[in-house]
């Protein structure tokens, strides 16, 4: 056998692998649950450690419910589309808003160098759960069970990995400052936010709300020796919904 | 999603057709199957592969364009970044992560927004720009950095045999 097989056999081997072991996780957990006691969180770590023992008991006193997102890569995303589209189906003056933005957002696109007919299903996919989401007769549940549609959902997850890619884009100057390690704003899109499963960070979270002209909190929940720390996107606002944040992980909570 | 992955599918056989990019024709073979795809690029100008007219094949998952399609040469080729067998290996063909040949971080990735005429374009700059970091034909690589006269003969040679001389 020669070194270039060898090699090339190595690389298929960790390639097979890598995909078993994604298949493993897909099977075990939804895209997204369905709301669940927020004590089921406790159960996670050692009853004897304070550190997470304790923020779960702080986190019980403003929270009641978490929903559960998979950890594929995309879970910001889908956490952050499900509690979006929960908050517009109870507020028609932001579904009007945001319906406007997202149906503009296409033309935005190809200003900044989209093909028209490469992001044009994706937005569609957008716009038709938009639709449904304002139908009186869309429940809860059938929102959770669109979302749990792999296609749909990960056609949804492209569309709104774009309008992160676009408002870091179109605030390059800004956002250079904050992209360690990738020589432009457009690098660190087509690399960090564009592919499916890339993880989000901070970053994401300020272009995707600085997109959507949406006010969110997030609350971090880490094994650091200090109270749990909320976050708000923007600074100072009032939040609309409310994400769990664990290390590499998002999640969704209610009151 | 099938369906929108052929949907997707004629989108860009039809964008193609009308802008054909210079040097490359694609398209399904058979027009009852838009998942496997036969493409024609010529060898760029001033590279050693000038003159030469590659025949590729091109599969698309039924997830295209979640996931990337894999792509192979069909005719005989010597070169760094293609295995032995044919199979192209570039970094648009893969999403992050999914490297074990560890690409530059910098360079293009798949992601849902690249598209069969990127993936083409970055095989002919990869035809005349070979990335000797990624040695998916070692004999190759090692040949393009320490004898580029030979590999330039050999190139030479794959010219002819794509022309079928």
């Amino acid at each position: 056998m020669d070194a270039s097989t060898e090699a090339e056999n190595l690389d298929q081997k960790i390639m097979d692998q890598m995909e078993l072991i994604r298949k493993e996780i897909e099977e075990s957990v939804p895209l997204l649950s369905h709301k669940e006691d927020i004590a089921s969180l406790a159960k996670e770590y050692p009853p004897d450690d304070a550190i997470y023992q304790g923020k779960i008991r702080s986190l019980y006193s403003s929270y009641r419910w978490i929903r559960r997102t998979r950890r594929d890569g995309n879970c910001f995303y889908r956490a952050f589309g499900i509690s979006l589209m929960e908050m517009l189906k109870q507020n028609p003056d932001e579904y009007h808003r945001v319906y406007k933005v997202i149906e503009e957002s296409k033309d935005r696109l190809i200003e900044l160098g989209y093909q028209a007919f490469i992001i044009e299903d994706f937005h569609q996919t957008v716009l038709t759960l938009l639709k449904n989401v304002r139908k009186d007769d869309c429940t809860n549940d059938e929102l959770v069970e669109w979302f749990n549609d792999r296609d749909l959902s990960n056609y949804f997850v492209v569309y709104f990995r774009l309008l992160t890619s676009a408002h870091l884009k179109t605030n390059a100057e800004f956002f250079e400052n904050f992209i360690d390690g990738y020589q432009s704003v457009k690098d660190f899109c087509s690399y960090e936010v564009e592919p499916i499963g890339k993880e989000s960070d901070h970053i994401h979270a300020i272009a995707l709300t600085g997109f959507l002209n949406t006010a969110i909190e997030i609350v971090y929940l880490n094994h650091t020796d200090d109270d749990l720390s909320k976050h708000r996107f923007p600074e100072h606002s009032a939040p609309q919904f409310t994400l769990l944040y664990r290390p590499g992980h998002y999640d969704v909570l209610y009151k | 999603m099938a369906g929108s992955a052929l949907k997707r599918l004629m989108a860009e056989y039809k964008q193609l057709t009308l802008n054909p990019p210079e040097g490359i024709v694609a398209g399904p073979l058979d027009e009852e199957n838009f998942f496997e795809w036969e493409a024609l690029i010529c060898g760029p100008e001033g590279t050693p592969f000038e003159g030469g007219v590659f025949r590729t094949q091109l599969i698309f998952p039924s997830d295209y364009p979640l996931s990337p399609p894999k792509m192979r040469f069909l005719c005989e080729i010597f070169h760094p970044n293609i295995y032995p067998d044919g199979r192209v290996c570039i970094s648009i063909l893969h999403a992050p992560g999914d490297d074990p040949l560890g690409y530059e971080s910098s360079a293009e990735r798949w992601s849902p927004v690249q598209s069969v005429e990127k993936i083409l374009l970055s095989v002919v700059s990869m035809l005349a720009e070979p990335n000797d970091e990624s040695g998916a034909n070692v004999d190759a690589s090692k040949m393009w950095r320490e004898d580029r006269e030979e590999f330039n003969r050999v190139a030479k040679d794959c010219v002819r045999k794509s022309l079928g001389l």
